[in-house]
């Protein structure tokens, strides 16, 4: 089930040294979280049955999570970057408009 | 998945490589003497499987590696997974094998330590991952125990046995992750409270921006209006200017199409005129031809075949008489031959009348004379004797003279024998000369009337014959050449009269100096016999030129198209000099080795379809290229001037246009209206080099025929010879045949001399054999004598026969002369007759029948032959004269339309030349007019291209804008912008990239603010997650040690049916509120995670009674080795049945139990075996009963091999061992 369920990004993000940025930034951290969730038999409402229903292990959802953490951090870094490249094109520009004004 | 496969090489007591292959994925057992190696081979699978063997140091790997004979330097083992469910995820970048195999290898060596999975090499980490995936922890393997460590497991302290659980759970790597986790949160934590001071900033400076977009709107607005006013300004003149142009083009077209058209007519004129001129000329050479050459030729043949016709009347009357004199000849001859015929008849009848009688005659008469001779001899013999016997006185005088007599007569007798003799040799001397002579008439007549000698006769008439044909033929062929030569000359005549035309029309477009200088040229190269290869003409004759890009090529080429083309500058001296010499005009050379161009001359790209270079338009032998290049290498022939200038003014060539006219590199303009009435240059020069090149191949047509003439003299001479010759050898030959006939005749008359000679020879021989026969007598009639008495006189019976002898003598004499007589008249009779014969009609005969034979049919067949030919030949003579007549008439006519022609075209001529002349003052008026709109125009273009550049300038504007202010005077618009340009210039630091900028970047801000809100959901929703999955971990402990206990109570009781196990697990003090605790906030936990465990229990305990079911639950501490091994397994099987690792592995886990627990935890583990591969050693039979395959240890030589054995074996070595201990 893990490995191309809508948990498959997550798992892959787990397992693999570096992620291309592109499918950091599709993936939806709430919702991988509430997958997660189900998956390793936490519903949200907390009621506990296991009828039928295999849930994964706990390693697997230790794997998971460090996964999710990963791309969590990824997201963060990606947009941190992304605001001080802004920020450095304006203040180009904003110098290069005093320099033809002047 | 299951280990199929085990490969160990110089691992320990294993030195050589071992496999120990196909191992059951259930039960398998391995069994050996002590120290054999079974401890090593599981140590081998640690070793790859465990982390008992980490962080080796130096001599630990020595102690891995084979100690022993020979040097090992590594040790290696490798393990082979059989995993046909898939259940092993290998490492990216290591391929999967096909059979579903995967293979884990470590190699240990002293300085190297490497794992390898499928060959390929990767890290520790990657095999702990893998095997992860599949089940098995390496960093706690309770599935693999090694020898004396099962108590282990029941020794262990509680908190040892919860961790041991807790692994099973996967908590404890969940932990680690956990762990990991919140740090890694805790470092993005700080990322966005610097996204957040950065976003602030960011927001400012978009603030600003905005600001400055707002001024751009009002600077725009104002521009805008400037704008319109620039635009509506500039856009009236404009308008004006182009209506100025329209008109003048439309004027100028107009003049254009008129002068167009009149050009047009004046080509046609051109065109005209010269073609008919080119036909007049060729009418006249034409005419010229067949005057002169054919005509006359038609005549001269006319002329030639009436007197071939009369001549070979003549002939043929000739012949005709000749035939009928012969035939009159031979009928004479025939008669004449019949008469002497039939004359040689009759005399031959007669003479053979005669023959017999005479031949009876002249026989009597021999034998006569024969006779007679005879008696008269003997007669004068009796005489003789008679008057001897008479003076005889005694009987021996008698007896005396008669042996003389009879002496002297044998003497006679030999004589008369020797003479005969003599005869007969004579005879046989004749007859073989005879048969010599024969032999010699046959040859003879051989020679003189043989097939051999006939047959070389008919081959040299037939040679002869086909001779005189031959020669025949090569006359007429001759007389054909003659013909055409007479032809070819005046043709070529007429040709060269054509090229002197070219040459005076070439010679029209040029300076007089010039044009004698290039004759003069044309005259030393010939004296000087310099080849053609050294002086090659004009450049204008060199070159080709299609008629679109003629213009172009003659205006370029000026009176460079007069150069003359030499090969060195030496040829060019020469004919300098020479030139100078005879003051024979001006040129100038292009001598080709001393041209020099310009290398780097570079066209425009060939896209630039409007313009092309023009030497690309010239066609040319590649010898001249440098020469064409000089002149016509830097021109770029373009479709418009003005556009061709710059483009030729960038490349530093020169334009021109199809009409001729010019910019130079420095884009100076030259041209206007060209020549068009003239004949062109180049249109001159390659009719002069058409009309050379004409006159040039009948020349050569005309040396060829020349030489063929040449040829058949030759041939006709050397026909002329053989004719002779053939007939010299047949009169050779004929007088060969005469002398043959001469020496034929000779030899007859030798024969019949020889014949008569044999004739005479028989006679005397005859004669003599008579005489010795009356020599023989007498000797007998002497003897008779001697006999006989003496007496005085002959006995008269001697004188009795004397008597008789007179008489018969009488009588034989009377005979003879009758005979005689008789035969006389009849030899003469004969001879008269035979001399007639032979001397008369028999040669008469001869020389008629050699007449009739020699010149009798083959004399008249040939002159019939001959005048058979001779008809034909003046049949074919008047049928060829019928056609040249003809062929006169044709000719004639033929002139007469062709000088008829001439007339026309003449008038025709005169009528275009006047034309032309009134045609030409006209477009030199419309050259005028042109001239004068066009210096107008240019200025006005000018003007033009000035207004649009400037609209361009103010750029594109709104099409209501533009229709605002068009009600509103020029005046006005002015002052308006004016006041326009005033505001502006209050504005001028506004910046203009302020909208663009502000749009880019507020697109851009929106976005990152999303972006922002979206992490800090994402980390609340990783919090929540965090904390279910802690509640989570604590749940699956809880489940997993519920599990695990109940099993651990079953699998007990199994073993030990009477006692009672149970599992207890204890729990921290405060255990009592772990809601709060999993509901603590998250930061805390994570910052402080050493203190806390994240677990609530503290350790499991194991509590037994082994002979109760009720009390006596014991502590493990309490319990024997036996009983303690029990309990392990217990335990060991129970995580089993929670969650199965994929294999065991027991090394002697039974050796301290009895044979009632062997045999119970034998059962057991041979259920589970059924979900779980099991590799167990053991020195008991019990497993070995319930096992699936058998391993054998080996150990020789202080080396280790397994060999896989059946069951029986396996028990009889384990028997076999039992027993020697007892021993
Ligand atoms: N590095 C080494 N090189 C060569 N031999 C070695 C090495 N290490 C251990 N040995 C030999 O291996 C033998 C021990 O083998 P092992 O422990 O596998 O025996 P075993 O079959 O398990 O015997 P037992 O039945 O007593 O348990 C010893 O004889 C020891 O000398
Ligand atoms: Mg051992």
């Amino acid at each position: 089930a893990t490995k191309s369920g809508p948990l498959a990004q997550i798992w892959l993000a787990a397992n693999m040294s570096n992620l291309p940025k592109t499918s950091v930034l599709q993936t939806s951290i709430p919702e991988s979280a509430n997958e997660i969730a189900k998956a390793s038999g936490c519903a949200t409402d907390g009621s506990r049955e296991r009828s039928g229903f295999e849930y994964i292990t706990l390693h697997t959802s230790g794997d998971l999570l460090q996964g999710i953490v990963r791309v969590y951090s990824k997201q963060a870094a990606f947009l941190l970057t992304d605001i001080k490249d802004t920020l450095m094109k304006i203040s180009t520009i904003f110098k290069m408009n005093q320099r033809v004004n002047v | 998945m299951h280990i199929k496969r085990v490969v160990i090489k110089g691992f320990k007591t294993y030195r050589n490589e071992t496999i120990i292959d196909d191992f059951s994925p259930h039960l398998n057992i391995v069994i050996g003497s002590n120290g054999s190696g079974k401890s090593n081979f599981f140590a081998a699978i640690r070793f790859v499987l465990s982390d008992d063997y980490s962080n080796l140091k130096r001599e630990e790997r020595q102690g891995l590696i084979h100690q022993g004979s020979g040097s090992v330097m590594s040790a290696s083992v490798e393990i082979v997974f059989h995993d046909p469910d898939h259940r092993i995820i290998l490492p990216s970048g290591v391929a999967a094998r096909p059979d579903d195999e995967i293979m884990v290898r470590r190699t240990v060596g002293l300085k190297k330590d490497d794992y390898q999975l499928n060959d390929r090499n990767v890290t520790k980490g990657d095999v702990v991952r893998m095997l992860e995936s599949a089940g098995f922890s390496m960093s706690n393997p309770y599935n693999i125990v090694p020898q004396g460590r099962i108590i282990a497991l029941t020794n262990a302290k509680d908190k040892e046995r919860l961790q041991l659980l807790e692994d099973v759970v996967g908590a404890k790597s969940f932990e680690v992750k956990l762990h990991a986790s919140l740090k890694k949160m805790e470092q993005t934590e700080q990322k966005r409270s610097q996204i957040a001071s950065e976003m602030k900033e960011l927001n400012e400076k978009l603030d600003e921006m905005e600001e400055e977009k707002k001024e751009l709107e009002k600077f725009n607005s104002l521009e805008r209006n400037r704008k319109v006013f620039q635009f509506t300004l500039y856009d009236r003149e404009l308008n004006d200017v182009i209506n100025q142009i329209e008109k003048m083009d439309d004027e100028y077209a107009d003049t254009l199409q008129s002068s167009r058209e009149y050009i047009k007519e004046l080509d046609k004129r051109e065109e005209m005129v010269a073609e008919t001129s080119k036909k007049l000329r060729d009418l006249e050479s034409a005419i010229k031809i067949k005057e002169t050459a054919e005509l006359t030729e038609v005549k001269v043949k006319d002329n030639e075949l009436s007197n071939e016709l009369a001549s070979l009347d003549v002939k043929i009357k000739d012949l005709n008489r000749q035939i009928d004199s012969y035939d009159e000849q031979s009928v004479v001859d025939e008669n004449n031959l019949n008469i002497i015929n039939k004359a040689i008849e009759s005399k031959q009848a007669q003479l053979s009348a005669i023959n017999p009688r005479f031949e009876a005659l002249s026989k009597d008469e021999t034998i006569y004379k024969l006779q007679l001779a005879e008696l008269q001899e003997k007669q004068r013999e009796l005489l003789l004797m008679k008057g001897k016997y008479a003076h005889f006185k005694t009987k021996e005088e008698r007896d005396q003279w008669i042996l003389e007599e009879q002496h002297n007569l044998e003497q006679t007798l030999g004589k008369l024998d020797q003479s005969r003799k003599e005869i007969s040799d004579e005879r046989e001397i004749s007859t073989k000369k005879l048969d010599v002579i024969d032999e010699e008439i046959l040859e003879l007549e051989d020679s003189v009337r043989g097939p051999g000698v006939l047959a070389e006769l008919d081959d040299i008439d037939r040679e002869l014959k086909n001779f005189k044909s031959r020669y025949a033929e090569k006359l007429d062929e001759r007389k054909e050449l003659w013909r055409s030569e007479q032809k070819l000359q005046t043709i070529s005549e007429t040709l060269l009269d054509t090229v002197k035309n070219s040459e005076r029309n070439v010679n029209e477009t040029m300076a007089h100096s010039l044009a004698s200088g290039i004759a003069s040229v044309k005259e030393i190269a010939d004296k000087l016999k310099l080849s053609e290869d050294s002086v090659f003409g004009t450049l204008g004759e060199l070159i080709k030129v299609s008629d679109k890009y003629k213009t172009c090529a003659e205006v370029v080429g000026g009176n460079s198209l007069f150069h003359i083309v030499v090969d060195t500058d030496e040829t060019a001296s020469i004919i300098m000099k020479e030139l100078y010499r005879m003051r024979g005009g001006r040129v100038t050379f292009m001598p080709l080795n001393r041209i020099t161009n310009d290398q780097n001359i570079s066209y425009p790209p060939n896209t630039q379809a409007s313009c092309t270079p023009l030497i690309k338009k010239i066609k040319f032998d590649a010898q001249f290229e440098s020469a064409v290049k000089n002149v016509f290498g830097k021109t770029i022939v373009v479709r418009d001037l003005s556009t061709g200038a710059k483009i030729a003014k960038s490349y530093k060539l020169d334009a021109i246009t199809l009409d001729g006219d010019r910019a130079d590199k420095r884009g100076l303009l030259t041209g206007g209206y060209h020549d068009y009435h003239k004949r062109t240059r180049l249109d001159s020069l390659a009719e002069l080099k058409n009309a050379r090149a004409q006159h040039k191949r009948t020349c050569n047509e005309l040396n060829q025929v020349k030489e063929k003439l040449h040829s058949v003299d030759a041939e006709i001479d050397a026909l002329n010879g053989s004719i002779r010759k053939a007939t010299q050898k047949k009169e050779t030959i004929l007088t060969n045949i005469e002398a043959f006939r001469a020496k034929l005749n000779n030899k007859k008359s030798e024969k019949l001399f020889l014949e008569d000679t044999l004739k005479s020879l028989a006679v005397k021989h005859e004669k003599i054999n008579i005489n010795i026969k009356a020599a023989q007598e007498r000797i007998q009639s002497y003897s008779q004598d001697l006999a006989s008495t003496f007496e005085n006189q002959i006995s008269p019976q001697k004188q009795m026969e004397l008597q008789t002898l007179e008489t018969s003598l009488h009588e034989i004499q009377a005979k003879l002369n009758t005979t005689t007589e008789t035969l006389h008249g009849i030899t003469t009779e004969r001879d008269s007759l035979s001399a007639e014969l032979n001397a008369k009609l028999l040669p008469q005969k001869s020389d008629l029948e050699a007449k009739t034979r020699r010149g009798g049919d083959p004399i008249t067949r040939e002159l019939k032959n001959d005048l058979q030919m001779l008809i034909h030949e003046r049949n074919d003579l008047q049928a060829e004269k019928a056609q040249t007549a003809n062929e006169i008439a044709r000719l004639q006519s033929e002139l007469d339309s062709l000088l008829k022609d001439k007339v026309t075209n003449q008038r025709h001529l005169e009528k275009a030349n006047n034309q032309q002349a009134s045609l030409l003052k006209k477009l030199q008026s419309f050259q005028k007019d042109a001239e004068k709109a066009m210096v107008k125009k240019t200025t006005l273009i000018a003007r033009r291209e000035e207004l649009q550049q400037k609209i361009r300038e103010v750029g594109l504007l709104a099409e209501d804008a533009l229709n605002k202010f068009s009600n509103l005077s020029s005046e006005e618009l002015l002052s308006r912008l004016n006041d326009v340009s005033e505001n502006m210039s209050g504005l001028k630091n506004v910046n203009k990239n302020a909208f663009e900028n502000f749009k880019k970047f507020h697109d851009k801000r929106i976005d990152l603010d999303e972006r922002a809100k979206e992490l800090e959901e994402s980390k609340v929703s990783i919090q929540n997650l965090i904390v279910k999955l802690k509640q989570q971990k604590i749940a699956a402990v809880d489940a997993t040690f519920k599990k695990v206990s109940e099993n651990f109570s079953a699998v007990f009781e199994q073993l030990v049916p009477r006692g009672q196990a149970k599992l207890i697990i204890h729990r921290e003090s405060n255990s009592a509120n772990d809601d709060d605790s999993a509901n603590r906030d998250i930061d805390m936990e994570a910052s402080d995670e050493d203190s806390q465990t994240s677990s609530i229990y503290t350790g499991v305990s194991i509590s037994v009674s082994f002979n109760s079911k009720k009390n006596e639950q014991l502590h493990v501490e309490q319990l024997s080795g036996g009983q303690k091994t029990v309990c392990a397994v217990a335990l060991i099987l129970a995580i089993q049945m929670v969650d199965p690792a994929p294999f065991y592995l027991f090394d002697e886990i039974d050796a301290a139990l009895d044979k009632q627990y062997r045999a119970a935890v034998a059962n057991i583990i041979k259920t589970l075996s059924s979900n779980a591969q099991f590799i167990c050693t053991t020195f008991r039979t019990d497993m070995l009963q319930v096992a699936d395959k058998f391993f054998q240890v080996k150990y020789q030589n202080k080396i280790s091999t397994v060999v896989e054995v059946d069951r029986q074996e396996a028990i009889n070595f384990i028997r076999d061992r039992g027993r020697l201990a007892e021993v």
